[in-house]
């Protein structure tokens, strides 16, 4: 625990035992009271819903009290509405009037989910959250009825992390439906979520989630805390929260792991990560999260290890490759001609001869003429999206070397590197490099080769420097830690794999004690 | 305050120091050779081959020579090369400079340490091009013989060279820095490689020699210049390069022995070929008494590649037979080169004078100052096995199995 009191300093939790409506509203200019009188209640409501056309409020007549329902049309199914509370048969005989809201519930919407209301804000909060708010004269409590059936996103594919072999569910914007995609995959008591409303203006449901049995306390608390600061208007995207909540922000690399897969988010919550879950947002966050974790794709552990070892060593590569290899071509060019192989350089130079510019401007060109193809082609409506490729591989590729504007060797250098910087599975690290890149093309034109080296220090020493979540960004590299090692450049064997990364210190570092490894039976003279 | 200064000190070390050295590719001509003859007016005659690399593009295949030459008089190399720009549009970059022929003139009369040293001390000047000793023609011609296949010549003479020493060997493998420390030892003499036209060097000079299936003129590997100090002191032929590569390291050869017994004549010549795979070789000087000896002990893994011989490869005794023939051909061999090099310069090219620095210190130093006599009066005791490994993917000869003629 010394390591990780020295990680994580401790502050004092300030969470106090207030409902989330009273600290959402607590600054706003509501009244908290609920009134015993059915008439001062929908006077206020309609006083703070008075412009809106989609709040209505219906009143009905449950037994011999004067009642009313208050909704927002549009948050509801209307139609379940209608069947399950506008049409039910309302009995007139007194002898047995329900006395309470209680009995009200009991006897007319027996079937139904409820919460009672007891302030003001709770009920303005239901009503806002989609449920029909049952106000009835003379009692001390609004009834709410969950009504539901709202319209949302269906489960589809992942657009930005598909994979070939494995599941292919991905979060939608609806955290319920996120949440049981969760649970689905982990059936444990102790996986437990933590909500959060945030956004002055918006209130947006933010859960934390994560396995009790596994996750360290610290690093639970520390995730607390920092979500109990955000005090910013909106959140609509979980990219708000993954901004407010990081431990430095001026840094080109993502120290929030974020994944639109439940599978991979289930993963990190099995090590011991915590999870962060928006509403409205198909991209679930998981803390903390290291260097590693951006080459790692849920697909490495559906596949037979060998290959996906591989292919993570593929993944390092082009992270290099996507980094330096147009600063390399501008330094060897312009500054160490000798390095390169005397056939290489011949051919190089007869493919420069005739170019105009220097390398250093040539390669900028081309780089900037890719991102900005890379942004067209993103934003652009699918219909015209073909333009963007059509005209970029002419452009690019053939017009401006016939042209003798670049060299075609120069071509290859950024074509490549553009391919490079996708390996990444996830995108926000690929976008990293592509900011670096430039960064370190002029290094390079400036310094050569001694640039880039340069650059290339002061990047790792920032990244020794990086924490997320108070664990180092190069944990089980940069402190080096052996018996992590099964799971970084290379993947062992599930068998193999038995232990949670250490730098997470989980509550239980051990996965599975047994040996596994599997045999083929023992036989003897053919028989068992 | 501070941050500011370090922040300025950090923008003014980017736009203040930065690009001082930067060169564009297009501003650079890439010299690949440079010969060195005696000048009529000044000391050095210096002519640098440099290519012309858009002819080389693969995109734009249009007629022109592969490289230009330019050549110029002067005292010294570095002056001479600086002055070049007075008929060279761009900057010249010679650190891809594979052959650096020398004139044996200057070679001889005026030795190469003079030049050598401009070499070394320049950080331009890679340490992987070949010294070359122009022998006949003057050195200026041989960066100008075109070949078909490699265009740019110097390129084609190194490589020739690398494929010569994976091959047969005949070329010694000597660096500028080999060359340099062979000067300064004691105990041994420096060597560099010999090139000859053959043919018409006018005629090879022009582009369109290259139409022709016969190339009007070539450079040819003429074997090992000898050097005293920095003087050049004569020649070896290429079998006697082959043969001192043998005593030093070679990568792999090709002999050819004869079938019958050492001295017995034989009616039909019938030989049988060996290719060397593997070689070893230590080399050992030691005195008995006042009597230096050269011992030499090689071992080498040999292929068999032909067999003229009538005899049957079936049989393990066919194989010592013919390694006891072919150990002891080739140690005739290189006995002969060794005695060849003592009597004709008495200069140790081999190290043997180095060999005995390692292993007899004492006797060393103290004959040191006339190691190179020592050399010439010393005892060559070569030792040669050869080992039979494998005979290609044949073993008895088809020419075994001829039924024979009755009248034998």
């Amino acid at each position: 625990m010394g390591l990780s009191d020295f990680l994580f300093k401790r502050r004092k939790n300030k969470k106090g035992d207030s409902t989330p409506e009273e600290e959402i509203f607590q600054n706003e200019n509501i009244s908290k009271e609920y009134f015993k009188s059915l008439d001062k209640n929908k006077r206020s409501l309609h006083e703070l819903f008075k412009q809106t056309f989609d709040f209505s409020c219906d009143d009905i007549r449950l037994g011999e009290s004067e009642a009313c329902v208050c909704y927002l049309g549009t948050m509801l199914n209307i139609h379940s509405l209608t069947d399950k509370v506008l049409n039910v048969p309302r009995e007139t005989s007194v002898s047995k009037n329900p006395k309470n809201i209680e009995e009200i519930r009991d006897r007319y919407f027996p079937t139904m989910a409820f919460e009672y209301a007891d302030t003001f804000h709770k009920v303005v909060w239901h009503i806002l959250n989609g449920f029909a708010v049952i106000m009835v004269d003379g009692q001390e409590k609004a009834l709410s009825l969950e009504i539901g059936d709202t319209e949302k996103r269906a489960i589809t594919e992942p657009s930005t992390q598909t994979i070939i072999r494995g599941p292919k569910e991905a979060f939608t914007e609806d955290i319920n439906t996120n949440i049981s995609l969760i649970r689905k995959r982990i059936k444990n008591p102790y996986l437990i979520f933590e909500d959060f409303y945030i956004g002055g203006d918006t209130k947006t449901t933010v859960a934390i989630g994560y396995v009790s049995t596994i996750t360290n306390e610290d690093i639970l608390n520390e995730v607390r805390e920092r979500i109990e600061k955000i005090e910013i208007g909106a959140v609509l995207d979980s990219g708000n929260i993954e901004e407010m909540i990081v431990d430095k922000s001026f840094t080109p690399f993502p120290l929030v792991f974020n994944t639109e897969r439940p599978d991979s988010i289930c993963s990190h919550l099995l090590e011991g990560k915590v999870a962060l879950i928006v509403d409205g947002s198909p991209f679930v966050l998981a803390v903390p999260s290291v260097f590693t974790d951006f080459f790692q794709s849920s697909e490495d552990y559906y596949q037979p290890f060998l290959m996906p070892s591989f292919i993570r060593i593929i993944r390092y590569m082009s992270f290099m490759i996507a980094l330096v290899l147009p600063s390399l071509y501008v330094a060897l060019s312009t500054f160490h001609q000798e390095l390169m192989p005397t056939q290489l350089l011949i051919s190089i130079q007869a493919q420069r001869e005739g170019v105009p510019f220097p390398a250093v401007i040539e390669i900028f060109m081309m780089e900037l003429t890719f991102e900005i193809m890379r942004e067209a082609g993103v934003r652009m409506p699918r219909a015209v999206g073909q333009t963007v490729s059509i005209v970029g591989a002419l452009v690019i590729g053939q017009a401006a070397v016939e042209a003798g504007l670049v060299s075609s060797v120069l071509v290859i250098i950024v074509a490549f590197t553009a391919i490079a910087s996708f390996v990444s599975p996830i995108y926000s690290f690929s976008i990293a490099t592509r900011l670096l890149r430039f960064v370190l093309i002029l290094f390079a034109a400036v310094f050569g080769l001694y640039g880039v080296l340069l650059f290339l220090i002061i990047m790792v020493i920032h990244l020794v420097s990086l924490r997320s979540f108070g664990v180092p960004y190069l944990a089980s590299v940069a402190p080096f830690k052996l018996t992590d090692q099964d799971d970084v450049f290379l993947r062992l064997p599930a068998w193999a794999n038995k232990r949670r990364p250490s730098y997470l210190f989980p509550k239980s570092p051990v996965k599975e004690k047994k040996k596994q490894k599997p045999s083929p039976p023992h036989v003897q003279g053919g028989k068992k | 305050m501070k941050k500011r200064i370090f922040i300025l000190i950090c923008i003014s070390s980017f736009l203040l120091t930065g690009c001082w050295d930067s060169t564009e590719l297009n501003d650079v001509s890439i010299v690949t050779g440079i010969a060195i003859d005696p000048g009529k007016e000044k000391r050095y005659r210096l002519t640098v081959g440099y290519v012309n690399a858009s002819i080389l593009s693969p995109q734009i295949p249009f007629e022109g020579a592969p490289v230009s030459v330019m050549t110029l008089e002067g005292n010294s190399l570095p002056e001479i090369s600086a002055r070049m720009n007075i008929g060279v549009s761009r900057k010249l970059v010679f650190s891809h400079t594979r052959a650096l022929y020398i004139n044996e003139e200057v070679a001889k009369n005026d030795g190469v340490g003079s030049f050598l040293d401009s070499l070394e001390r320049n950080p331009q000047f890679r340490n992987d091009f070949n010294i070359l000793i122009t022998k006949g023609d003057s050195a200026e011609k041989f960066p100008t013989i075109n070949d078909p296949v490699e265009r740019v010549p110097s390129l084609k003479v190194q490589k020739q060279i690398k494929s010569i020493l994976k091959n047969w060997g005949g070329d010694p493998r000597v660096r500028l820095t080999d060359f340099i420390d062979a000067i300064v030892s004691q105990g041994r003499s420096p060597i560099a490689s010999s090139v000859t036209i053959e043919g018409n060097p006018e005629k090879g000079k022009n582009v369109e020699s290259n139409m022709e299936t016969k190339a009007p003129a070539r450079i040819l590997l003429a074997g090992i210049a000898v050097f005293e100090k920095d003087k050049l002191a004569g020649y070896l032929s290429l079998e006697d390069t082959r043969n001192y590569l043998w005593t030093q390291k070679l990568e792999s050869t090709m002999v050819t022995i004869p079938c019958g017994k050492h001295g017995e004549e034989l009616k039909e010549k019938l030989y049988f070929d060996l290719a060397i795979m593997n070689n070893k070789s230590t080399i050992k000087t030691f005195y008995k008494g006042d009597q230096p000896h050269l011992k030499v002990d090689i071992y080498s893994e040999a292929r068999l590649t032909s067999m003229q011989c009538n005899e049957d490869l079936s049989k393990k005794e066919t194989y010592l037979d013919l390694e006891q023939k072919s150990s002891k051909y080739v140690k005739d061999m290189i006995v002969a080169t060794i005695k060849k090099v003592q009597d004709e310069f008495g200069l140790d090219i081999f190290g043997f004078g180095e060999a005995l620095h390692r292993q007899n210190y004492q006797k060393a130093k103290e004959v040191e100052e006339k190691w190179d006599e020592e050399f010439a009066r010393a005892d060559v005791d070569v030792n040669v096995h050869v080992a039979i490994r494998r005979s290609g993917i044949r073993n008895k000869s088809f020419l075994s199995e001829v039924p024979a003629n009755k009248e034998d």
